[in-house]
């Protein structure tokens, strides 16, 4: 299977990145080959043009630019979701990979 | 209080969308971000300074880091770095703002950020005034040749003697040197009307980039070079547009733009931003986006960079000039790092202290849990597992608290600062600098700042603390 690339973007990429380690830990328990990576909103555009993205979930503070991201990614094809408030919170990696996997289709 | 919620989400929320997909704001709000790189190296150079150089002055008495090796040489090295980052903080911002701007059209963002830097360039001033007036007849024929050859013009001219209070004749030498650029129209003067310029230019620029007005070369011209060749007649209307806009606005009105700007809007805006109002209205507002979940900063961040953010930048270059005292006389008393120091502590809300308080008071499994995994993150400001976890948003219970504790923890910071108990914020610090250390940096190491931070922190767990406990008994029950 190839390698899934699973951006998340909140407003610095600080408590993303927290969960970044979470998710690539329920990864890796469940065998699956992934890339994560978290960013700050103002550095999506250089990592969505570096690297070839399977799915992109935004953090729940900054839900209000999904309009901004829908219509980036829109011709890319790329899906895109909020992530599950208590999930972030809780930082649940597993469920938050388990997101992530759905939209991609896996 | 349901009713309540409702109406605020249906109010806020469009408010928050709006402001995230309005291309333009977002543009304004990552072309601070953007800045970010090179306005805290020079911030670095100036808190370096601040703590070598102007910190140990208060407790020994002669010292001087200028005699002492290594820190004269670190202090020279600062004011380099000074000079490259935050004395042209205003031009770093007019590229980074036309870079955005031209992003967010989609159009070439390189040419975008060069026209913004040559809006603003293009209306500064490129000579250095400098009068002298001597006694008639005190320059002798000489010097007068000697000077006029230079480029000075000398001429009677009747001033006022400040003295007697009546106006006497005077030898005026005045010399317009030409070539020099005005450091004071690139640093934090620049800001405002690097953002009218700016976008009024790019977005010509971008406009017509969009609408195919460009030189369309042959398909064998290698992209890079059509590239730059498309941007030439978007960027020559614009440059043009611009250029006229400052020929007629100085003739009419004998002032460059920049210095209307500064007297008319700037400066006002800026005074504005220190009322106990403004200061409170910003506040609430970023703890009731944050209830609904939303980045409260991160919405606000075109009002709260573009205003207290340049009020700041002003005060780190004050600093650098003449120390906290220059501050305290010329600069602003309220800034953007003013709102770290004081009230988000832990992040917005100063949710650190409700995670000790959860620490402390709550049995609940699901409370402690949360203030276990949060307490990490929230030492370094980083508070969402606390937000999104616990949770506060929309959260009944949280709603009261996490809205007073920082109503009253920043007008504790505000008037601590108004009435000079301690020293104004004068240095831009990473917002993720753990709470107390954050303050202390943040004023230019005042040892009194994080003695306010605690004693604010202290009022927040009074805040948060029985709301804690009645979250408690709700659980029992």
């Amino acid at each position: 299977m190839a390698t899934k690339t699973i951006m998340l973007v909140c407003s610095a990429g600080m408590s993303t990145s927290m969960l970044v380690t979470k998710m690539q830990k329920a990864a890796d328990a469940q065998g699956i080959d992934t890339d994560i990576f978290a960013v700050s909103a103002s550095d999506a555009d250089n990592s969505l043009a570096s690297k070839d993205v399977n799915v992109l979930l935004l953090g729940p503070q900054v839900r209000f630019m999904k309009g901004q991201f829908e219509a980036k990614l829109a011709d890319k094809g790329i899906p895109l979701e909020v992530i599950d408030m208590k999930d972030y919170g809780m930082m649940n990696g597993e469920n938050v990979l388990a997101q992530a996997m759905k939209l991609i289709g896996e | 209080m349901h009713a309540l919620t409702a109406w605020l989400e249906k109010f806020l929320l469009p408010i928050a969308g709006k402001i995230g997909n309005q291309k333009h704001l977002v543009a304004l709000r990552d072309a601070f971000i953007g800045t970010m790189p090179v306005t805290m190296a020079g911030s670095m150079a100036v808190l370096l300074n601040a703590i070598i150089r102007d910190l140990p002055t208060q407790f020994i008495d002669g010292y001087d880091a200028n005699t002492i090796p290594v820190f004269k040489e670190i202090i020279g090295i600062n004011g380099y770095v000074w000079n490259g980052t935050l004395a042209i903080a205003g031009l770093m911002f007019a590229f980074s703002l036309g870079y955005n701007i031209a992003r967010a059209y989609g159009v070439n963002d390189l040419a975008g950020g060069l026209v913004s830097v040559g809006a603003l360039i293009q209306g500064i001033a490129f000579s250095a005034p400098a009068t002298v007036n001597l006694e008639p007849g005190q320059l002798g024929e000489k010097a007068t040749e000697l000077l006029t050859n230079a480029g000075s013009v000398i001429s009677q001219t009747e001033v006022l003697d400040t003295a007697t209070g009546n106006m006497k004749l005077v030898e005026q030498v005045t010399n317009n040197a030409w070539g020099w650029l005005k450091l004071d129209h690139l640093n934090g003067n620049a800001f405002f009307t690097a953002m009218i310029l700016g976008f009024v230019a790019v977005i010509i620029f971008a406009k017509l980039m969009n609408r195919n007005i460009t030189i369309k070369m042959p398909e064998q011209v290698p992209p890079a070079v059509s590239k730059a060749f498309a941007a030439i007649i978007p960027a020559l209307v614009a440059l043009y547009a611009v250029g006229m806009f400052n020929y007629f606005f100085t003739r009419f009105t004998d002032v460059l733009f920049i210095d209307w700007v500064q007297k008319t809007i700037a400066d006002p805006l800026l005074e504005l931003s220190q009322g106990f109002g403004a200061v409170m209205i910003i506040t609430v507002f970023i703890q009731l986006f944050w209830f609904f979940g939303i980045h409260g900063m991160n919405v606000l961040a075109p009002a709260l960079e573009g205003i207290w953010g340049v009020a700041q930048i002003k005060n780190v270059n004050l600093f650098n000039e003449g120390g906290v005292e220059m501050v305290k006389e010329h600069g602003y008393l309220w800034v953007r790092g003013s709102f770290d120091a004081f009230s988000m502590f832990g992040g917005s809300g100063g949710t650190i202290v409700l995670i000790i308080a959860i620490l402390i008071f709550s049995k609940r499994a699901d409370y402690k849990t949360i203030g276990k995994l949060s307490l990490g993150p929230g030492i370094f400001n980083i508070n969402e597992p606390v937000m999104f976890g616990l949770p506060i948003v929309l959260n009944p219970i949280m709603f009261v608290p996490f809205l007073l504790a920082p109503i009253v923890t920043t007008a504790i910071g505000y008037f601590a600062t108004i009435n000079g108990w301690v020293d104004p914020v004068s240095q831009q610090v990473v917002w993720v600098t753990p709470p107390l250390l954050l303050s202390f940096l943040a004023t230019g190491a005042d040892w009194r700042a994080p003695v306010v931070s605690l004693i604010c922190m202290i009022v927040a767990f009074i805040i948060y603390a029985p709301f804690v406990i009645a979250a408690n008994k709700m659980e029992e029950q």
